[in-house]
């Protein structure tokens, strides 16, 4: 049997990775993957600790968070691509009108 | 429930009539007069019947007290003193109050005018009841505070906002000279008790004040070389907080001034009240006076020297309310050469002064009062505009008579006969020609007996000018209303027959101060410890001294009455920029000149420059180079700021890694 | 390229941080997976639990895909079309 552990190392993993995305990218769209990576972090979490305590609506929640992130993702996306249409670029470095 | 009881009530009620007037008073009727008026006359009720038990009763004075913090307390205590000011400050000021609802009746400020005299009212009241010094002191700035705001009660007038500042900041002199006798006397009695001040017992109230005035007077302290007594030094220092109050020499300048505020509060509170404020402190610290040396002394010589010197200057002025105002710092200095003299007759000296405080407060009152309701009628000051105003206002006319035989002190010695003047003001100069007789010294008697002369060629000049002759303007006047000339008619039967009726049983009474159930000290013991020589058994005056007063008295009534009213000299010649000792006179002895030119501009300004000079480059360098440093780390560090959002993030998730780590370790060191 | 050295560096300290709290602590499990062996399948169990237990929450989200998906097509319309 493949001990808890594993799947919480690999879920951390993954997190770290989405966190170095949201800390060193400028290009919109990487930072919104590197978001919908740390989100799935969570999820393996979820789910990783749903099967092992035998309690099913772990995973249900599970369901309930990708699809929320999917409503994140098409929000997101759509603002990118009113901001891609405006400005011909999407490094949120340059979109910085609300700043100060 | 017995009356004495209800003490504390006596500046309570007037003090929430002040809340009640200034919040409430825009609706009520007359700007809500009839709630300070109500609250001052329980207050009087309360006052009068608690001064009748006393009377029955002398030794046992009322006494309230409670615990504040620490060693202080906050307490009442009505002993005759206090009780004799408790009546004459209620009585007085409730018939202010119902003159003033007369006077002020065109005034659209009038909520806030009664709400600050019943402030004031309850303030004095305060300070006539306190059995601390402490809460005399605050009660004292807290009358000071009322004095500000009722002399600049017209505050859009320049002239009134800056009399206002100027009795503030005079008094201010006065007070801080107060304030720090109260520290050194409070320091010196912690240096008795070798630094333990005893649990349970209020080391500034009076009775404590006095029972350690032999361990005071036995301190000495070096200052400039000479061994000073502790004590003369904390009871001058006293004396410097009275003579900013009452208007004393050097400290007078304030209170001619003061005249800017409505004639009311001239007659409340700089003539009837406030400024026997400084009167009433020394009076109530006299124990410590009489066995501090030369206290005394350095009191009968201002207070003489302010009595002379302020009716010098009433004599040429043209203005009716100044004329009253020095004659009210003139009769002051009285008071205080009265209570000076306490150096030859003892605790006699305090009833004479202080039954003058109570005369002069009728009388003086009452000439504010009649000066108000002419000013009122007429609509002038100057004296000069006015003439003949008696014909139309005969009741001012008749009560402004009385008033200025009272004060000039006319009446038949040896008899019960006169004004209640004349049993004051002779009894003070009688007790300085026996401080003459009994020390060779008749510089004091000098100083009363001119005073008198010139007293009474200053009023009756202000009687003539004004009353009687010709209209020399068309001013049209008119009596004054009932609520305005009542209060005058009471106030003009006091000051004609209080003193014949009161005499000998009010000094009496007030032989009581200092030996009650609350303190108990002898005056004769203290007085040796002052080194003063009480002398006793004293009624071989000389008939010509007896007489000597009055006979001063009708002779400046004559002066006044050849000059002003038959003009067999013509006074053109005398008042006229050519004559050097008019001139003088006239501009005050230069005092605003001294004051404002030599001791302002030349010694505060070239300290002030020496002050700026440290302030700006000294002082403000160090801040200057504190707050540089500060904006040029801000300006670096301000860079952090970017405003990337991911930035922020990678800080903050470096901050909680940090800081677990941290934790951890910190925790693994523990276990 | 100093911001991104900075940026791993913090990344790796997170991880480093999370993976020892990870292992450095005792998780309560079952003893035994799968528990039921003859079935092991969950999507069963799943499909029960939503539409029994968490039915409200999951109409819920249908509303909120929906306003999500109108709200996206809004924002992402083309403004020259009007």
């Amino acid at each position: 049997m493949i001990p808890l552990t594993y799947y919480l190392i690999l879920s951390s993993i993954v997190f770290t990775i989405g966190l170095y995305g949201i800390m060193s990218q400028r290009n919109g769209v990487r930072l919104l993957m590197s978001v919908e990576l740390m989100l799935n972090s969570a999820n393996i979490n979820l789910v990783a600790f749903s099967s092992y305590n035998d309690d099913m609506s772990g995973q249900v929640f599970t369901l309930f968070s990708i699809a929320l992130a999917a409503a994140e993702a098409v929000i997101g996306f759509a603002i990118l691509l009113s901001i891609f249409r405006m400005r011909n670029m999407i490094n949120i470095d340059d979109i910085n009108i609300l700043r100060w | 429930m017995a009356v004495d009881d209800l003490a504390f009530l006596i500046p309570l009620l007037p003090a929430l009539a002040f809340v009640i007037t200034f919040f409430f008073g825009k609706k009520m009727y007359s700007g809500g007069a009839l709630i300070p008026i109500g609250a001052i006359a329980l207050s009087c009720i309360i006052s009068v019947l608690i001064t009748i038990n006393l009377l029955n009763n002398p030794e046992e004075v009322v006494h309230q007290s409670f615990h504040w913090f620490a060693i202080l307390n906050l307490g009442i205590l009505i002993d005759p003193l206090a009780a004799v000011m408790l009546c004459m400050v209620t009585f007085v000021s409730l018939l202010i109050h119902i003159y003033a609802v007369g006077y002020m009746s065109h005034d659209p400020a009038k909520p806030r005018y009664f709400a600050e005299t019943a402030l004031f009212t309850a303030a004095m009241l305060g300070v006539v009841l306190s059995d601390n010094i402490l809460q005399l002191f605050i009660c004292w700035e807290l009358v000071g505070l009322c004095s500000f705001l009722l002399i600049g009660f017209w505050f859009h007038k320049p002239s009134a906002a800056a009399a206002a500042k100027k009795a503030f900041l005079t008094t201010r002199v006065g007070d801080v000279m107060f304030l720090t006798g109260i520290i050194i006397l409070f320091s010196s009695i912690s240096q008795i008790y070798s630094g333990n001040l005893p649990e349970g017992v209020y080391v500034l109230q009076f009775s404590e004040i006095f029972k350690l005035i032999p361990e005071l007077s036995a301190m000495h302290t070096t200052i400039l070389g000479t061994e000073v007594n502790q004590l003369t030094i904390i009871a001058l220092l006293f004396f410097g907080g009275a003579v900013g109050k009452s208007g004393q020499f050097p400290l007078h300048v304030w209170l001619p001034d003061a005249m800017e505020g409505p004639t009311t509060v001239s007659a409340l509170i700089h003539a009837a009240t406030m400024v026997t404020a400084g009167v009433y402190l020394v009076a109530r610290t006299f124990p410590m006076f009489i066995a501090a040396p030369d206290a005394l002394i350095v009191v009968a010589y201002v207070g003489g020297f302010t009595a002379l010197f302020a009716s010098t200057m009433g004599i040429v002025m043209n203005d009716i309310k100044r004329v009253l105002a020095f004659s009210t710092i003139s009769q002051l200095g009285y008071m205080m050469l009265g209570l000076g003299m306490g150096a030859v007759v003892g605790m006699e000296a305090v009833g004479v002064s202080m039954f003058h405080l109570i005369n002069h407060a009728f009388f003086k009152a009452l000439l504010f009062l009649c000066a108000g309701s002419v000013i009122h009628s007429v609509g002038t000051q100057d004296m000069r505009q006015m003439g003949g105003v008696g014909k139309v206002m005969p009741v001012t006319f008749i009560t402004m008579v009385i008033a200025s035989l009272a004060l000039a002190g006319f009446g038949i010695p040896g008899t019960q006969i006169g004004t209640s003047g004349f049993f004051s003001k002779d009894a003070i100069i009688e007790t300085t020609y026996l401080f003459a007789e009994h020390t060779g010294n008749y510089i004091p008697y000098l100083f009363g007996i001119i005073a008198a002369l010139l007293t009474s060629i200053y009023i009756f000049r202000l009687l003539f000018m004004t009353f009687t002759g010709k209209p020399r303007t068309d001013y049209g006047g008119h009596e004054s209303p009932g609520t305005m000339t009542g209060p005058l008619s009471i106030l003009a039967v006091f000051a004609l027959v209080f003193g014949a009726l009161t005499q000998t049983k009010f000094y009496h009474f007030l032989e009581g101060t200092f030996e009650n159930n609350f303190v108990h000290v002898n005056i004769e013991h203290l007085a040796e410890l002052g080194h003063y020589h009480l002398a006793h058994g004293h009624h071989g005056e000389p008939l010509l001294i007896l007489w000597m007063p009055i006979i001063v008295g009708v002779a400046g009534l004559l002066i006044s009455f050849f000059i002003y009213y038959l003009r067999v000299i013509d006074m053109s010649t005398i008042v006229s920029r050519r004559n050097p000792v008019y001139q003088i006179l006239y501009n005050r002895y230069y005092q605003y000149q001294i004051f404002i030119e030599v001791i302002a501009l030349e010694i505060t300004y070239g300290l002030s420059l020496v002050g700026e000079f440290i302030d700006r480059k000294i002082i403000d360098g160090i801040i200057d180079a504190i707050s540089d440093g500060t904006i040029a780390i801000g300006e670096s560090i301000r860079k952090v700021q970017t405003g990337v959002v991911q930035s922020y993030a990678t800080a903050v998730i470096a901050g909680v890694g940090l800081l677990i780590i941290l934790l951890k370790l910190i925790v693994e060191v523990q276990l | 390229m100093l911001s991104k050295a900075i940026n791993g560096v913090v990344a790796l300290l997170f991880f480093a941080v999370v993976v020892l709290a990870v292992v450095g602590t005792t998780w309560t499990t079952v003893d035994e997976l799968p528990q039921n062996a003859a079935d092991q399948s969950n999507i069963e169990a799943i499909g029960v639990q939503i539409f029994t237990q968490f039915v409200i929450p999951f109409e819920v989200l249908s509303l909120v895909l929906l306003g999500a998906l109108i709200g996206a097509v809004y924002i992402a319309k083309s403004e020259v079309e009007k």
